[in-house]
């Protein structure tokens, strides 16, 4: 931020070299190289070579952007569309909501894991937690924000050395965020439709959806919202402990945020599902004893010895 | 505050006279109409805990009790709280189980309001549920089940809120130091507010207790010997001056909550309730919870029927007999099974036997709890009349 000091920044995420500075001091200059780049591409006289070693000698900071997309097998969710085949029996599933909250996001570099800082734009990032949206309030969505977000931007520490090779985060909001005053938290906490009141915490995977071809039309909705459950109270008022915290760790070896895009999707994620027949709760609301959901938590990597296959690598 | 309060405690008299203006101070002057809400503990009754960032203001009571009666606090504007809490009940709502806004059936009934100001935990089985103002968070925003129906869409209601004439001079008057005062957080502050001020203290059981020996007929004076007898237990759970045992107060220092499993259901033999609503383990997932409910209130319980958590229970006496019988017994029918051999029952409830007359004088008892100036004070009542 201030105006002396250098900055050495990946473009899109890759320590790509940012040699031939402007000047000490302007403002980020944005450049166009045909990716997506909301935060920008910013280079400056802090050098990273072409190896992705940091010569700097001042504080060097390197900006990451993470893509992420949201589809049902190969084509992109969007409110309003109807997508087939999902699940075990092939469901059309028309989708009302598919937003899903990320935390403790790091890349793997030769180095190892390296905490990525989330940027605090107020809005889409607070703390450590990003909320991705692909609901734009329209079709079915109509409880949902128009805005959008596919994107976790952040900041890598001085001295990183590339190339990334991996990503890893946590789907859900942390333990310390979680049971907080909904009421009272900052963007992106403050969506009602992501409060899970009754539970204390947050809605942290919100995925709905009705089933158009229902073996029983009385149940046709399909809702997945997944957070931490079983949570004990204490004297104070806030929730304590939670048995089922529900947050999944999510790892996605190779990916390198130059050219890749996480990709949560939601026929893997249903691909044990047969999502035309719901009982009582329609769909898996986390609810302990639903039998709807165990194969969906397996698919977030949630239980033992599961493995997520909902989030892949494009 | 300090005259405000006093002026409450001489008594409800003096409201006809005209609250005097505050002398030049900067609160606005108390209007006649406007009642006196406070939260000045009653003989007998300790001071509140309050949440700690939402102090008391008879400002923001006002405007609590104004959207507490508020249809634009649910989506289609049809309910308000004051919809399934209402003050002729006790602030329940008469039904076996509460209806939404969108027609949606709630697993559990209403409780009563009355005092719940001193509850450490809120709502029938919800260990983490034990500030109001989060509490509130539920019925406006739940989606299982649909209750107010507010989800998506606070925007919206706060924009019904601040079109609002009277509004755009409450909110600020309640809330002075924020720039926008209409927020979310604030419309929970304030219905929390008013909540706190439904305190009931005035039944002729109160009376009794504060020395008039004419409060109570002898009917009911035998059912208080018989509620505090160690043969009955009854006070072992719903004892204390909230007439329950999970109570919490300025003056506390250690944690009082309690949820009891009191053999309403066994429909597998091993002590299960209906999948509808299980108690606490609906919340804790734990198998040692089921069937574990906080003990409510019973002041006012003979206007709150029907009773237990489902309203399964009609009349007092049919609650008699639950207890009496040390847990019910269902015969027949899909919730068939013998409470009263619900291996995760509470031990107080081991049964006893009445007399005919006892029974009466127990029930007559009960009814003693009625506190009749609560159910009728018009400073609880719904401001806009049932207008809206």
């Amino acid at each position: 931020m201030q105006g002396s000091r250098t900055r050495g920044i990946m473009v899109l995420g890759s320590l790509v070299a940012a040699i031939g500075a402007t000047g000490c001091g302007s403002e980020d200059t944005h450049v166009d190289d045909g990716h997506v780049h909301d935060s920008g591409v910013v280079t400056d006289s802090g050098a990273v070579t072409d190896s992705g070693a940091v010569t700097d000698s001042g504080a060097v900071s390197t900006e990451v952007t993470l893509r992420f997309a949201a589809k049902v097998g190969e084509l992109p969710f969007r409110c309003g569309e109807t997508f087939a085949n999902v699940g075990t029996t092939g469901g059309q599933w028309s989708p009302a909501d598919f937003r899903f909250y990320v935390h403790d996001v790091r890349v793997v570099t030769a180095a190892g894991e390296v905490p990525v800082a989330l940027t605090q734009d107020g809005r889409w990032q607070h703390e450590s937690v990003a909320l991705l949206d692909f609901e734009d309030r329209t079709g079915r969505c109509s409880n949902g924000t128009a805005a959008m977000n596919a994107q976790v931007v952040g900041t890598l520490p001085a001295g990183t050395v590339g190339p990334i090779t991996g990503v890893r985060f946590k789907l859900g909001v942390p333990f310390a965020l979680n049971h907080a005053n909904q009421a009272l938290a900052p963007s992106p906490l403050n969506l009602s439709t992501l409060w899970w009141n009754w539970q204390g915490g947050y809605k942290f995977l919100r995925i709905d959806g009705q089933i158009m071809n229902p073996v029983r039309p009385a149940a046709a909705d399909w809702f997945i919202h997944v957070g931490s459950t079983g949570c004990n109270g204490g004297a104070s008022g806030g929730v304590t402990s939670c048995a089922n915290p529900n947050r999944a760790e999510v790892e996605l070896t190779g990916f390198d945020p130059a050219r890749n895009t996480v990709v949560a999707d939601l026929a893997r994620l249903l691909s044990e599902s047969d999502v035309r027949v719901t009982t009582a709760a329609p769909g898996c609301m986390s609810e302990l004893g639903d039998p709807e959901c165990p194969p969906v938590l397996r698919g977030l990597g949630i239980g033992d010895g599961a493995t997520q296959n909902f989030f892949r690598m494009e | 505050m300090r005259a405000t309060a006093i002026r409450w405690l001489l008594g409800m008299s003096l409201l006809s006279s005209g609250a005097p203006g505050c002398g030049g101070e900067a609160t606005p002057p108390v209007e006649a109409a406007e009642p006196l809400l406070t939260i000045q503990p009653p003989a007998g009754f300790p001071p509140q805990r309050l949440a700690p960032d939402n102090p008391y203001s008879l400002e923001k009571a006002r405007l609590g009790r104004y959207l507490f009666y508020d249809r634009r606090l649910s989506g289609n504007e049809t309910q308000s709280c004051g919809s399934c809490h209402q003050q002729s009940r006790a602030f329940s709502d008469g039904r076996a189980t509460g209806l939404g806004s969108t027609r949606e059936d709630h697993p559990r009934g209403p409780m009563s309001l009355a005092n719940v100001g001193y509850f450490s935990a809120l709502t029938w089985a919800n260990p983490v549920q034990r500030e109001l103002e989060r509490q509130a968070l539920v019925p406006l925003f739940g989606e299982r089940p649909v209750e107010l129906g507010l989800v998506g869409r606070e925007a919206e209601m706060l924009d019904r809120l601040r079109r609002d004439r009277r509004y755009q001079q409450m909110f600020p008057r309640a809330f002075p130091a924020d720039a926008d005062p209409f927020t979310v957080a604030n419309v929970t502050r304030a219905i929390a507010i008013f909540e706190r001020t439904l305190v009931s203290a005035d039944s002729p059981f109160d009376r009794f207790s504060r020395g008039d020996t004419t409060a109570m007929s002898e009917s009911a004076q035998r059912g208080n010997q018989l509620f505090f007898s160690e043969r009955l237990e009854c006070f072992h759970c719903h004892g204390g001056y909230a007439f329950t045992d999970s109570v919490v107060s300025a003056s506390s220092a250690f944690d009082e909550t309690a949820f009891h499993n009191t053999g309403l259901y066994n429909v597998d033999g091993r002590g299960a309730y209906p999948s509808a609503s299980t108690g606490v383990r609906d919340v804790t997932g734990r198998d040692e919870d089921m069937g574990r409910f906080r003990a409510p209130t019973l002041r006012n319980i003979a206007v709150t029927a029907p009773y237990m958590h489902d309203g399964s229970i009609a009349t007092l006496d049919g609650v008699i007999d639950h207890y009496a019988a040390g847990g019910r017994t269902i015969a027949s029918g899909p919730n068939a099974g013998v409470g009263r051999d619900n291996p995760l029952k509470s031990g107080f409830i081991t049964g006893f036997t009445l007399t005919a007359q006892e029974r009466r004088d127990l029930i007559a008892f009960l009814e003693a709890l009625t506190d009749e100036r609560f159910l009728h004070d018009p400073r609880y009542a719904d401001p806009f009349g049932n207008e809206r």
